[in-house]
């Protein structure tokens, strides 16, 4: 070899490999220490935006100049926590995988002496103790915070720890979805989209199929479907959906909930073993693609305009089931717009992904795709409508009914509808009373037919909402005042289910009578204050209504109670001072009611000292 | 030694590799020519393990290569598309490659980095595309590789910078018996350093071969003779050309040198000169003699119906 042949100076540095280096297990520190550089930045600007916000909230939260301290939850005293998953944890993995994302990088990265699974693993664990530190740090931001402003703010620490292993569980389950996208694609718009796919498509399909199944047959209980359905173990879907589509248990349902963070963990190993696969058998080449093939950019395509039809085609399902009766030309128009905004849609992300225009082969076999899905929906759609129509519910298979409804409480109103966002207290206690006595067993077969076959003449009546409505009764001379509950029913075999069935007041009365014996001084039972959400009458809440909570307690105590239901059914009862609560029960914020009667006169003076200092009357009758 | 055999790999619908199968041994400097496309780089990644071949194998003295760390911490690649993540210097690149090679020697890299008067504070995307390689080839060599593969390693670099990497990348085969693999679409580029070359088109290896055999055993001899001539006269010598320009013909023989000198000697010419053929006329001379005609400027191809 001809040229300059340097004199290098050989005490400069050793010559020679020192030997070959051990092998890397799994995780590699190393590899974690230097994941963790490369998002150092990204998570330090993150980290210092959650902690300050942490420590400012107490700070404001103290600033409405109440007297006494209140009680906050976690989220409540630090509601950027939420932010984190949706935020944080997407940002941080595309950071930290980013060379996925370009041919070179990838190349480069490829080439190091390191199995693929392990730069993956270590990797993924660096942004993972990232996320863990700025939760965790947030956390600890808002006891401080709180510990500064205890004169008026009191942190319930009791759920500090639920709180933050499901915002662990969430980040970690948003990250392990980023991650296993990236695997599959190249470019960072269609991580972004095939991200949301993979963590909102599949519950929101489930979601869209439970409304569907609450629409054709309004007599299933959308709290109660099969676990597959409940959006609350799905941390995320179920706080995204409940916030936007008000579904389920709400926004907060899967809050303080410990199976969602099970599921959630769960769900987020699997997409953290699958995508380590994926990341193994990537070639490296196709970084800088929108996807891996043809194939996957086809399914992405056609996931989108399927999404979009899913709407549509729940309308087509219930107007072929008869479960609709107003289409017009504007409802047709309604849905071809759904359609033509799917195919527009595909249309868009071909171009905006692959920089390509979608050319007509291409479109007619998406279009047809997702025609073909549609139809498969409206067919599932009918199908869970026949078999769930057809169904009969003998007394002799049943073995217990449960009510699970609320509506007990408000006397005037025993029609209830049940919030999907709350359950009532007093209610709620009627959740843990199994019927055996056959009278209420045959009321509730009977109620079941009758309920299953108005739904299939709907056409013939008139909906009035549920304010009430005429039902083909076979109880001569029964109150034409309706109430739906949702009842829980236990068959002899094992099965459970849970539907709305509607019943008269004289039903209701005939269940009460049943229930009220077994429930006892149970009914009596209010929870204790320093477990409760909130509570408020007026512009008084918390911390000030404590001694006025207790004391009701105290006097409740000393009714019976047969007594104590009298009140609660007493619509005479709420024209006095009511104090309203919330408390939390399985992950379900449930509501409650306590008016300060005639029976609570210790407990009148008290709150009279406190809201009428000036020597007002009450309100109490 | 590094051994490739059957490979093959496509992209989609194209055929990168077809078939390619070689051997590359230790402390040799093996030069990888062809045209854009050819395969080359494909080819690179790989014998480096960052590509899984389609069809066939690469091992590496005797393992193979793809997802086995053994096998790659001996192997340090130096893309023709150089990457640094976005705001890294160079000291913050010999951390990122030490966190999966520990053997990275960061004096070295110091040293060297010193010697091409590169800073290594400074943030690599501040760099022209030249530095950027220097640096690249670098951190490569401070790997301490047993097989160095470098992908148009030159492109980008003045002549002074080259003969200082090309020192760099000497001192490391003499000291270490370091194998190198050196693309280039440049024969030019790859005659002064290389000792064995391959010829790459359209996936397939068309040639391989010592580049001194190549030399030797053909060359060029002008002769010139008073009389009228043609190629016959020259029969029983192994003539792959034979061009004449008036009385001056200029032939390309393969062969033994000196015996084929004595057999023209004996036919008394009035001119016989013996000449060196450059790297791209050999591969001209075989190219032609595999059924493969090109254009010179530089080296495109292109196959005969």
């Amino acid at each position: 070899m001809t040229g300059m042949v340097v004199n290098m100076n050989r005490a400069a540095g050793s010559l020679g490999r020192a030997g070959v280096s051990k092998e890397k297990g799994l995780f590699d520190r190393a590899l974690i220490a230097e994941g963790m550089r490369r998002t150092r930045t990204l998570a330090l600007i993150m980290g210092i935006v959650a902690w300050l916000s942490a420590i400012l909230v107490p700070f404001m939260k103290g600033g409405y100049g109440a007297q006494t301290p209140i009680l906050y939850g976690p989220f409540q005293i630090n509601p950027a926590m939420l932010l984190y998953f949706p935020v944080f944890a997407p940002f941080l993995t595309l950071k930290a995988f980013d060379f996925m994302n370009s041919r070179a990088g990838s190349d480069l990265f490829h080439s190091f002496p390191v199995k693929r699974r392990t730069l993956a693993a270590s990797f993924l664990t660096a942004v993972f103790a990232w996320l863990m530190i700025i939760i965790g740090g947030s956390i600890l931001c808002s006891v401080a915070g709180c510990a500064m402003m205890r004169h008026v703010v009191d942190l319930d620490t009791s759920r500090l720890g639920i709180a933050f292993l499901q915002m662990a569980a969430a980040s970690l389950l948003v990250e392990m979805s980023v991650f296993l996208t990236m695997t599959v694609t190249g470019t960072y718009l269609a991580n972004i989209v095939t991200a949301l796919g993979l963590i909102f498509l599949p519950r929101f399909l489930i979601w869209a199929a439970g409304e569907m199944l609450s629409e054709l047959v309004p007599m299933i209980s959308r709290q109660h479907l099969p676990l597959f359905f409940t959006d609350r173990l799905n941390i995320i879907t179920g706080l995204i959906f409940g916030w936007l589509l008000g579904s389920g248990t709400g926004y907060l349902g899967p809050l303080y909930y410990l199976p969602s963070v099970i599921y959630t963990v769960l769900l987020a190993v699997v997409y953290a073993v699958i995508g380590c696969v994926l990341f193994v058998r990537r070639p490296s080449e196709t970084a800088g693609r929108p996807a891996l093939g043809e194939r996957l950019q086809s399914a992405t395509r056609i996931g989108i305009g399927f999404l979009i039809t899913v709407p549509a085609a729940i309308i087509i399902t219930v107007v072929l089931c008869g479960q609709r009766y107003f289409f017009s030309v504007a409802d047709i128009t309604e849905l071809a717009a759904f359609f033509l905004a799917a195919f527009g849609a595909m249309f868009i992300y071909e171009y905006l992904s692959a920089h390509r225009i979608l050319s007509w082969k291409k479109l007619l076999t998406g279009i047809l795709a997702v025609l073909l899905l549609d139809v498969l929906w409206i067919a599932g759609g009918i199908g869970m409508k026949q078999i769930y129509s057809s169904e009969h519910f003998d007394k002799g298979r049943i073995r217990s009914v449960t009510f699970t409804g609320d509506g007990w409480n408000t006397a005037a109103d025993y029609l209830s509808s049940v919030s999907a966002l709350r359950q009532e207290y007093w209610g709620s206690k009627l959740c843990d009373v199994a019927l055996t006595d056959e009278k209420i067993l045959s009321l509730v077969s009977l109620r079941h037919e009758q309920t299953a076959a108005e739904t299939e003449v709907r056409d013939e009546v008139e909906i009035l909402g549920s304010e009430g409505r005429e039902i083909p009764s076979q109880d001569a001379g029964a109150e034409q005042q309706l109430s739906t509950l949702e009842t829980k029913i236990c068959f002899k075999n094992g099965r459970t289910v849970y539907r709305y069935l509607t019943y008269t007041s004289k039903d209701l009365k005939e269940i009460w009578e049943a229930v009220l014996p077994m429930i006892g001084d149970d009914l009596k039972e209010l929870p204790k204050f320093s477990t409760l959400a909130e509570v408020y009458i007026g512009d008084f809440f918390g911390g000030e209504l404590k001694d006025v909570y207790e004391c009701y307690g105290e006097e409740l105590e000393k009714l019976t109670p047969q007594k104590w239901f009298g009140i609660l059914s007493d619509p005479d009862s709420y024209t006095a001072d009511v104090i309203q609560f919330y408390s939390v029960k399985d992950g379900i914020y449930t509501m409650g009611a306590i008016p300060v009667t005639r029976e609570f006169p210790k407990t009148q003076k008290l709150l009279d000292k406190l809201i009428r200092p000036d020597g007002e009357d009450s309100q109490e009758p | 030694m590094i051994k490739a055999e059957g490979i093959g790999k496509r992209f989609g619908q194209t055929a990168a590799l077809k078939n390619i199968s070689c051997s590359i041994p230790d402390g040799s400097i093996y030069g990888l020519v062809g045209s854009n496309g050819a395969g080359k780089s494909t080819l690179l990644r790989i014998l480096s393990g960052v590509y899984r071949p389609d069809e066939g194998a690469v091992t590496v003295d005797g393992a193979p290569v793809w997802e086995n760390p053994e096998t790659k911490a001996k192997i340090a690649l130096v893309a023709d598309e150089v990457y640094f993540p976005a705001g890294v210097t160079t000291e913050r690149m010999a951390k990122l490659i030490s966190s999966a090679d520990p053997a990275f020697d960061r004096v070295r890299l110091r040293y060297m980095m010193n010697l091409l008067q590169l800073d290594v504070s400074a943030p690599l995307g501040g760099f022209s595309k030249g530095m950027k390689r220097q640096a690249a080839i670098a951190l490569a060599l401070s790997r301490k590789p047993k097989y160095l593969l470098l992908d148009e390693a030159f492109d980008g670099l003045d002549p002074v910078m080259r003969r200082l990497v090309r020192g760099l990348i000497a001192e490391e085969i003499m000291d270490r018996q370091m194998t190198t693999v050196i693309t280039s679409h440049s024969l030019r580029e790859l005659e002064d350093t290389c000792d064995t070359l391959a010829l790459l088109h359209k996936g397939g290896l068309i040639l391989e071969s010592d580049i001194g055999m190549l030399k030797t055993n053909l060359f060029k001899i002008q002769v010139a003779f008073t009389d009228e001539y043609d190629e016959k006269r020259f029969e029983g010598i192994d003539i792959k050309s034979f061009k004449k320009n008036g009385s001056v013909a200029t032939l390309i023989v393969t062969g033994d040198s000196s015996q084929i000198v004595t057999m023209i000697r004996r036919m008394d010419p009035v001119l016989m000169d013996v000449l060196p053929l450059s790297l791209e006329e050999v591969f001209t001379y075989e190219m032609e003699s595999l059924g493969y005609s090109f254009t010179a400027q530089g080296i495109a191809f292109a196959d005969e119906a």
